[in-house]
């Protein structure tokens, strides 16, 4: 059985790369907007001391123990991602950096399921949302094969001056070269950020969309992965996640799917 | 009879040889620590040297790190000579006459020790 401080969490000193070929998604809730596919991953981690960097993501770790740490750290928004013109590649390096999204099943409510009716135009006369850069603090705590994770993050970038936060748990799983992880995860988008990416004033209007002014929401996350590993270098890695996107971003008229499915499977070589 | 004693007689030369051999070995270089592990590129410690030959009445011992330092005029028997010693691998002690003829030899070997770091999440992680 795995343990928190099993390999799966630990990581060498120095630079490690890494590339991976498969075939996978990451689903685009956003109307007319496609799915981003995913080919190719690199990987990209160096590890210095209490300082991380693993892709986009860049962390500072000045509190630590045997079983938890504390980190500050800079991610790209993945809401900005659905928008951005080369959502693809900017894809493809977010990700394997990206922390485990997992959560769980939303909880329905009766405003929820009420049908809102959305008045469609040309989503590319719509105004550009850019891609934003949050930074904030997390805390992980380990206990036995699970870790449990909070984080606080505000915009870098000052696009929508945003706030974004999370409550995560997983569990881990090895079995010889198998490794399994299972997690959940909630997110909390305030207004502003909700607002920036899914809101509908003038420019939408104008290009045919009904009104909508976004507030803080929720986004609910299972995630599941399994990596087996071959050698030292060689590994198969998969991951699927599933997400619901609460209907403070759902009922926007440029959201076209509030329930998503996100996979990759591959084989990924590690130097 | 005679098959014994052939074989007593091989016994004895071999163990003339060996006797020999030792006696011809006669001295030694060590050095204290033997080992280095350190997680930085070089290691950098204090080194103890001890040795001791009779073919000399003075030596000379060079020390092979990230460069060559000779010390002669040494007396044919030393303890706890002192230095500091850098290098990004094995470092090598010789015990040279004083005609820099090598006598004796040793190594200290360096080891680098990975450093685990602790991940935010799993190596390869997607979403």
């Amino acid at each position: 059985m795995a343990s928190s401080t099993d390999s799966a969490y630990l990581a060498d000193e120095g630079i490690s790369l890494g590339l991976s070929l498969g075939y996978g998604q990451l689903d685009n809730p956003v109307y007319k907007k496609d799915d981003i596919p995913l080919y190719a991953l690199p990987r990209i981690e160096v590890f210095a001391g209490d300082f991380s960097f693993a892709n986009t993501q860049f962390a500072w770790t000045p509190v630590w123990g045997d079983n938890y740490q504390v980190s500050l750290f800079t991610q790209l928004n993945e809401d900005g991602l659905y928008f951005a013109k080369h959502s693809a590649a900017l894809t493809a390096i977010r990700t394997t950096g990206g922390r485990p999204s997992m959560t769980p099943p939303p909880p329905g409510s009766s405003i929820e399921t009420q049908a809102v009716i959305k008045r469609r135009g040309d989503i590319t006369k719509i105004s550009k949302r850019k891609l934003s850069a949050m930074s904030g603090i997390e805390a992980i705590v380990d206990w036995q094969s699970w870790r449990f994770s909070a984080y606080w993050s505000m915009e870098l970038t000052n696009y929508h001056k945003g706030l974004q936060g999370a409550l995560s748990a997983q569990r881990l799983f090895l079995f010889d070269q198998h490794l399994v992880l299972l997690g959940a995860e909630i997110q909390h988008l305030s207004a502003g950020l909700v607002d920036y990416y899914y809101g509908s004033a003038q420019q939408e209007i104008r290009a045919g969309f009904s009104p909508f002014l976004g507030h803080s929401s929720q986004k609910y996350n299972l995630k599941a992965s399994y990596q087996y590993q071959f050698n030292q270098q060689w590994q198969f890695i998969s991951d699927i996640k599933y997400q619901r996107l609460s209907s403070g971003i759902a009922d926007s008229p440029l959201i076209d799917d509030s329930n998503l499915l996100s996979f990759y499977a591959g084989f990924a070589w590690n130097y | 009879m005679m098959l014994r004693t052939k074989l007593f007689s091989l016994l004895f030369i071999c163990s003339l040889a060996f006797v020999g051999s030792t006696f011809a070995q006669a001295g030694y270089i060590e050095a204290t620590p033997e080992n280095c592990v350190t997680v930085e590129r070089d290691c950098v410690m204090d080194v103890s040297i001890n040795w001791y030959t009779e073919v000399s009445e003075t030596v000379c011992i060079r020390v092979t790190d990230q460069q060559i330092r000779l010390f002669c005029q040494k007396p044919n028997q030393g303890q706890n000579f002192a230095i500091t010693v850098q290098n990004n691998r094995n470092i090598v002690l010789e015990l040279l006459s004083e005609q820099l003829e090598p006598l004796e030899s040793t190594e200290i070997s360096l080891f680098h020790q990975h450093v685990k770091k602790r991940r935010r999440d799993i190596a390869w992680s997607i979403f």
